[in-house]
């Protein structure tokens, strides 16, 4: 039971910046292994700014989001917009490249030892022997809450249909008047705070270090291609998924190994799945 | 009075290659230009270079008088001149009814009255409405990808290969429609097209377009003529 309460946190985090990769990777098609850098800089932002200028934890935690907000933008708008002829594979090594650069920075900048942002509510509630701190039931809610607002302005907003129309044939998009550029640095941004939101409540609730992004950014991966590629839901429920075999193999297997679990099961399930557990057909 | 689009003298292709050499072309208000010529002549990168998609490397292309070269392709459907490509190209997954309403990206205020319109000339699409595109037969995924472009209010309507891999039933279908849309005097179209008798039906201009080069011009009834075909498309 306690694992289960473990994976459910750990795995809203997942699924909070699989989400923001899958909106990213569908719209642009920008195999974006920089994505955890956006979590990284929401992550230790907040303590950085609360101390230098005695900033207010909401506020701290809202300028880390925006700092990732902008990461994304300056992603797309520096950088893979402008390269969107290069096939997949070069595009995929640009953004190791930002991984290597951003987070070799960030190191300089803060260090690689591991913090949590203070100031989190403290309380835990033990519900007959499980213990359930209230930041990870905020956690759950806030991806949760996340993935539904993600959704509807998919579904009904203007800017939403026209990145599904980017998604389903980015040739007839342009034919249509759709400003892909503008919407190429939208995905972008809305992607990349949903990294931030992932990486703010993160800190809130475990460790975070500056050499964290490619580590989240993999299990990012994970989590998407678990969902099939392209299905917002899908990546919400792997994200959880991906929490629960983490936590399960952490306590049945071993801790040690608590990273390899996710890659081991994601070999079970392109084997047995070959187009992800939640794809209803091949991805347009 | 200003043509609709003009082309002066424009050199245009891909990276390391020209398609397109020294093209001159108008499509005068009201009017419906033909381009025809060989497979491989440049046809369908002639309408890219006008919507946006590949670049112009020398000369240049002109909206309503106004200079349009090498603009975003957003900026040109805004500017009036929409391109419905070959191959149709409709969004799959979604249902007719989102693809027309993607079609008036550029003009939301109009989309009610500009839809009304479009079902009027394509029944068939009204009975469509909320099925997926992908779903549709070859020629109701033409008439939705014509009625996608319409959405946008064009004055100059652009179709690649509107015909092509149609049964011939539907072909007369197209023809009927089009010839709808001939009537209309706000609106030219500019079609490349290798059936004979549409273009005949359709087109006042033609352009015969051959290895990226304007071979001739003229009315259409006098450039497409038997001899003229044999001589620049070599069907013997």
């Amino acid at each position: 039971m306690q694992d289960l309460v473990n994976g459910l946190a750990q795995g809203a985090i997942y699924s909070l910046a699989g989400v923001g990769l899958v909106l990213i990777f569908s719209v642009v098609r920008v195999p974006n292994f920089a994505h955890g850098e956006p979590v990284m800089v929401a992550a230790m932002l907040p303590v950085t700014l609360m101390a230098l200028f005695n900033m207010p934890l909401a506020l701290a935690l809202v300028l880390g989001v925006v700092a990732a907000i902008a990461l994304g933008i300056f992603f797309s708008v520096a950088i893979f917009s402008r390269l969107s002829k290069y096939p997949e594979v070069s595009l995929l090594i640009i953004s190791l490249a930002l991984v290597v650069m951003i987070s070799s920075l960030a190191v300089m900048f803060w260090g690689d030892a591991a913090r949590q942002t203070p100031g989190s509510p403290s309380t835990v509630l033990n519900w007959g022997g499980v213990r359930i701190p209230v930041m990870w039931i905020i956690i759950f809610f806030m991806a949760l809450a996340a993935t539904v607002a993600l959704d509807a302005f998919i579904r009904y907003t203007t800017p939403g249909r026209a990145m599904r129309a980017m998604a389903l044939n980015p040739f007839a998009a342009k034919l249509m008047g759709i400003p892909v550029a503008r919407y190429h640095a939208l995905a972008f941004g809305i992607g990349s705070g949903l990294a931030g939101v992932a990486g703010a409540l993160f800190s809130l609730a475990f460790a975070v270090q500056s050499s964290m992004g490619a580590a989240i950014a993999l299990k990012a991966f994970i989590v998407i291609i678990f969902a099939g590629m392209g299905s917002i839901w899908g990546a919400f429920a792997g994200g959880l998924l991906l929490g629960l075999v983490e936590s399960y193999g952490a306590s049945y297997l071993s801790s040690g190994y608590r990273d390899t679990f996710g890659f081991i099961f994601l070999l079970g399930v392109l084997l047995i799945k070959p187009n992800g557990l939640f794809a209803r057909r091949a991805n347009g | 009075m200003v043509d609709a689009l003009t082309l002066q003298e424009i050199t245009a292709g891909y990276q390391g290659s020209v398609v397109l050499r020294s093209v001159s072309l108008s499509v005068p208000v009201g009017q419906n230009v033909a381009i025809v010529g060989p497979n491989g002549a440049g046809k369908s990168t002639l309408l890219k270079a006008i919507s946006g998609l590949v670049s112009v490397k020398e000369g240049s292309i002109r909206i309503n008088g106004n200079d349009t070269t090498n603009w975003p392709p957003e900026k040109i459907v805004s500017a009036g001149v929409v391109h419905v490509p070959e191959g149709r190209q409709v969004f799959p997954g979604l249902s007719v009814e989102e693809n027309l309403w993607l079609g008036g990206y550029t003009k939301p205020s109009r989309r009610e009255d500009l839809l009304a319109d479009v079902l009027d000339l394509f029944p068939r699409l009204k009975e469509r409405l909320r099925q997926a595109a992908d779903s549709l037969s070859g020629g109701e995924q033409q008439m939705l990808a014509i009625g996608r472009g319409l959405m946008a209010e064009p004055q100059v309507l652009m179709l690649d290969e509107p015909t092509l891999g149609l049964a011939p039933v539907i072909v007369d279908l197209m023809i009927d429609a089009l010839e709808n849309l001939r009537s209309r005097k706000e609106l030219s179209l500019l079609v490349v097209e290798q059936s004979v008798q549409l273009t005949r039906g359709l087109c006042e201009h033609a352009y015969i377009l051959v290895d990226g080069k304007i071979a001739a011009s003229g009315a259409t009834d006098e450039v497409i003529n038997d001899d003229m075909m044999k001589i620049y498309l070599g069907t013997h």
